[in-house]
């Protein structure tokens, strides 16, 4: 399995787009976090009001920004493999499928996990800046790093595997994106407003989103909840999806 | 050695493979023939388990995901642009190393091989066609592999890289024990190249043997005489059933060897002036044997400028 992980690795961190996403990513964090809420507060936030939840609030927030960008680099790691067709190379090189699945999950995964926490340490960091800036200094927080900190690594995971799933079944870059970004936006809202109401928290991106309390879907469902009911919707996925990645040619 | 059995592939209703079955011998160059839309690069992708079908191929009797290294055991080049087009030649092949559990160095040494040194940092989504075959062909050889599985490798060479490509095919099936399987439409080439050949149309097997087989069983292969006394010639062989027909001043008589005509000949007191086998070309015997087989068939302009 190592060669596999250190092949993907390479995949991963030797083309240019997944630099630029990054940089785009902690663009936009240091935007938010230094200017708006550290430097500026005028937000209205927790984060500008100086309270207590100033931290986990901030956190929230850029974890919420960062979540798509990392998802667009698993559907590029992915869909890149069918567009460039190197798919033939991945599998003859290793001709077991499940193990070169397996060696790809892990990949994006961890590497879902370490960009998240990137740039939730980054965004940290700016507003620090900011508020440095500002002359302002917080008040005792409300601020539970492992529980932050955990949060931040699963819904980075999951953000990463659902960008992969969507890749590696619709093994377009274009079709994967448009889901990424339709489904959450307004697929789901529509859904909830219309249909599901509450229970549309139960939706697979609000679900997900709601494990870092960052959904536009709110209802009635707590952290714990929304990260059974994200793992339940990313196995079931991923179930089908390896079942289609055996079965299907590899172009 | 290569065993393919019973390798079958469709899509929908039509059927792109239909059971075929071969061997490519290890030492040997395997060439692989057929019109467009054959199913040739069908063919290869199931040997690979690229797609699945139906059929095995056994690589020394054992499935490729049966071996720990498959790229020690088979390197391909399937199609000539695949890579990412903005990561370095170079990174392209690390990639492939790291997942062959190869070492680095390996990469400076294929891209010397190929020729690619010079241009081994630059993106190749820039490179010309015979450029990305040479990264193609420098993949395929990353892990020494024992058996190469080429298609159509000569697509975009230059008359030089055409040359290095046929030297290094048959050096590499030569020196190393090993098999190499490879398409390509430049039958001159193949000719050159190959000792067996494999040959579908429609998906189904037309022949598989060595070259020297198909070739002088072609009905285009044939013996050519010049004599004096020619209307002579004509009665006895017409006696003897054997076809032939006139040409540039001859006769051209299929079925029918150099002895036998000059001892006839010679019985018959009718002096030879040329005697000589007309061997049919690769091309010959491709259009023979695959007449009516292709998929795509183009037709000549009528009333054209």
């Amino acid at each position: 399995m190592l060669p596999i992980l250190k092949s993907e690795f390479r995949k991963l961190l030797t083309i240019r787009s997944t630099y630029v996403i990054a940089f785009i990513t902690l663009a936009l964090i240091f935007l938010m976090c230094f200017y708006f809420e550290g430097y500026k507060g005028n937000t209205g936030t927790a984060a500008s009001k100086l309270t207590g939840n100033a931290l986990q609030e901030l956190v929230g927030q850029a974890a919420g920004i960062g979540a798509l960008f990392v998802s667009i680099i698993a559907v590029l790691f992915m869909a890149h493999e069918y567009r460039y067709n190197t798919i033939m190379y991945t599998l003859t090189i290793n001709a077991r499928r499940t193990k070169v699945l397996l060696g790809k999950l892990i990949t994006i995964t961890i590497f879902g996990v370490l960009f998240g926490l990137a740039v939730v340490l980054f965004g940290i960091a700016s507003y620090y800046l900011g508020l440095q800036f500002r002359d302002a200094t917080l008040p005792a927080q409300n601020f539970d790093a492992l529980t932050q900190f955990g949060r931040v690594a699963a819904y980075y995971a999951g953000y990463a595997l659902v960008g992969m799933l969507l890749a590696t079944l619709l093994r377009a870059v274009v079709g994967a994106i448009a889901v990424l970004l339709l489904l959450p936006t307004t697929i789901e809202p529509l859904l909830g407003n219309l249909l599901l109401k509450d229970n549309a928290a139960y939706l697979p991106f609000a679900a997900l989103d709601n494990i870092m309390e960052a959904s536009v879907i709110k209802g009635n469902i707590s952290t714990g909840t929304a990260l059974l009911v994200s793992a339940a919707y990313v196995t079931v996925g991923w179930l089908i999806t390896w079942y289609l990645f055996l079965r299907r040619d590899a172009n | 050695m290569i065993e393919a059995k019973h390798l079958s592939k469709h899509y929908g209703k039509k059927q792109a493979v239909n059971d075929i079955s071969f061997t490519i011998q290890t030492g040997k160059v395997t060439g692989f023939l057929g019109p467009n839309g054959a199913g040739k690069s069908t063919t290869m992708r199931l040997m690979l388990g690229l797609d699945n079908g139906s059929g095995t191929t056994t690589f020394d009797t054992k499935h490729l995901y049966d071996y720990k290294q498959p790229s020690k055991v088979v390197g391909i080049l399937l199609e000539a642009k695949a890579f990412h087009p903005t990561r370095s030649a170079r990174n392209h092949l690390k990639i492939l190393a790291a997942a062959g559990n190869i070492p680095d160095t390996r990469v400076d040494e294929v891209l010397d091989i190929v020729g690619l040194k010079d241009v081994s940092k630059k993106k190749p989504g820039k490179f010309s066609l015979g450029m990305s075959q040479r990264l193609g062909i420098a993949a395929a050889i990353l892990g020494q592999p024992k058996y190469l599985i080429l298609d159509e490798p000569a697509n975009g060479l230059d008359p030089e890289g055409i040359a290095w490509l046929r030297q290094f095919i048959k050096d590499y099936a030569a020196n190393n024990d090993s098999a190499v399987f490879v398409s390509s439409h430049l039958l001159s080439e193949m000719a050159q190249m190959a000792d067996n050949v494999v040959v579908i149309g429609k998906g189904k097997l037309i022949a598989n043997t060595s070259i020297k087989e198909l070739v002088s069983g072609s009905s285009h292969t044939s013996v050519f005489v010049r004599v004096a006394k020619l209307p002579q010639l004509e009665k006895l062989l017409a006696k003897q059933k054997v076809a032939f027909e006139k040409l540039d001043g001859g006769l051209k008589v299929g079925g029918i060897t150099t002895d036998k005509i000059g001892k006839l000949a010679f019985e018959a007191g009718i002096p030879i002036l040329e005697l000589a086998n007309r061997s049919a070309s690769l091309e010959d015997v491709f259009l023979e044997l695959t007449e009516g087989e292709e998929e795509y068939k183009a037709h000549s302009q009528k009333g054209g400028k």
